[in-house]
């Protein structure tokens, strides 16, 4: 289940980008558009291994800043810390309760923009903040907040789809054998 | 505490990361356009499922519907067939004028038409990419434009597909001019509307001639007054229309005048769009 599971989430960061990339229907109604890698993160941090997780933060962030005037690099910088930090956390997140993934996903959705307009400060590349800019990123992490649950919903039907199915149970037991006795 | 190979997880990320981000401007271009064909198949399958919906569409229209639009295709190509009639007597007017003055030839602008295939992910840059590239002629800087007006600048360019920098984004710089009375400006960008630039650094008065005073009102530009890309800078040609004047006001403590330019393109909705060649 493992590596069907890296597969299925590689799968999951090219979709994401595909989605984003030519999908406009966000940015033409809200003015910004979702970016569902964090949400995707959020899952893989807090449900996956750490090799997972730094596959997914340098595939799809490259895959995302290939699209983007971004610098090459930026998005996986941002992506793995943000993993990386929830990744420390896991054991204390209920992460199947429907609240916890809303919150973790406004967290990261948040979270990944930030750090990528700080990187983006300190190069020759940097963004002139505005009022703009920040609806925009309200926007984002209230999409990645709805996101979320509903990644973490489509990975569990996938482990259910691939996962062994239980073995039915018996009806014999050994305690229910009749016992013989003298009347 | 982390442990060992947890460490080496997160050093071996930082390190992919910062090893792309030191990488030279034309590298990290190459390389970026190298991971765009990872979605070549999905840009196989837009361009698919777009012609088999256009192919369903035609196939569901009614028959009266087409009579109906051929017939006024028919009358429009009539009108268009007299304008350029006209047009072409203008043009052979003005090249026998330039040869009278000395004047080089005007050359004609060769068009390669290209698909929008995808958009920049992040919403704080406005690029897109288009799908022609070094094999169709296309290099880096060639102006790109749609039937209404300039679209933007190729930044980098690829062997099938290019990136293309739009309008309202900060690093496309456009000189400009307004038609109507021939202020020169630089276009820039304009944070708060994706659909207006700032058109900026304009004079405050008109131009001073012997014995004139310099006008200081700064109402020589109104609401409504076209603005076009001034050939200045030499990317850009000129009298490529870019928009149109929506307010003016005094900056700079005075020094000069900025206008804010409603783009004449639809940049949301960009489908098909044409790059100058030539």
């Amino acid at each position: 289940m493992n590596r069907l599971e890296s597969i299925a989430i590689l799968l999951a960061a090219w979709l994401a980008v595909a989605f984003e990339i030519t999908f406009n229907g966000f940015r033409s109604t809200l003015g910004a558009q979702f970016s569902l890698l964090p949400a995707l993160m959020v899952y893989v941090a807090l449900s996956s291994s750490l090799p997972t997780m730094a596959m997914l933060a340098v595939v799809g962030g490259l895959m995302q800043d290939a699209f983007s005037a971004n610098p090459l690099g930026v998005t996986t910088l941002a992506l793995s810390l943000t993993g990386f930090m929830l990744h420390r956390q896991r054991d204390l997140v209920l992460r199947d309760q429907l609240y916890a993934q809303v919150m973790t996903g406004f967290l990261a959705s948040s979270l990944v923009p930030a750090c990528v307009m700080v990187v983006l400060m300190n190069t020759h590349h940097p963004v002139p903040l505005s009022w703009r800019l920040l609806g925009q990123w309200l926007v984002m992490a209230a999409g990645g907040a709805l996101v979320t649950p509903l990644v973490f919903r489509l990975f569990a039907q996938v482990k259910q789809l691939f996962a062994y199915q239980p073995v039915p149970e018996s009806h014999y037991s050994e305690t229910r054998q009749i016992k013989r006795t003298r009347f | 505490m982390l442990r060992k190979s947890q460490y080496i997880a997160l050093g071996f990320v930082a390190l992919v990361g910062l090893i792309f981000l030191s990488l030279p401007e034309s590298t990290t271009n190459r390389v970026k356009l190298a991971l765009t064909g990872l979605f070549l198949p999905l840009f196989g399958l837009t361009e698919a499922t777009q012609s088999a919906a256009r192919r369903t569409g035609n196939a569901i229209v009614p028959r009266e519907d087409l009579v109906r639009e051929l017939e006024q295709l028919r009358a429009e190509k009539q009108k268009l067939e007299f304008n350029l009639a006209q047009a072409q007597g203008a043009l052979r007017e003005n090249e026998q004028l330039r040869q009278h003055a000395g004047l080089p030839a005007r050359v004609p602008w060769q068009l390669k038409p290209a698909r929008v295939i995808a958009r920049d992910p992040a919403n704080w840059w406005r690029t897109v990419f288009i799908d022609v590239g070094s094999r169709d002629g296309v290099r880096a800087d060639m102006p790109v434009i749609a039937p209404d007006g300039l679209v933007g600048r190729v930044a980098a360019v690829g062997s099938t597909r290019s990136q293309v920098v739009l309008l309202g984004d900060q690093n496309c710089r456009v000189a400009a001019l307004v038609k109507e009375t021939a202020e020169n400006g630089i276009i820039m960008p304009y944070a708060a509307d994706p659909a207006v630039v700032t058109l900026t650094y304009l004079s405050r008065g008109s131009p001073v001639k012997g014995g004139q005073t310099i006008v200081t009102s700064g109402l020589e530009l109104k609401p409504g007054n076209a603005v076009l890309t001034s050939g200045l800078g030499g990317v850009f040609p000129s009298g490529i229309r870019i928009g149109e004047i929506v307010d003016v006001r005094n900056v700079g403590f005075g020094l000069y005048q900025e206008a804010r330019v409603k783009l004449a393109v639809n940049l949301n909705s960009l489908d098909r769009v044409w790059v100058v060649v030539q």
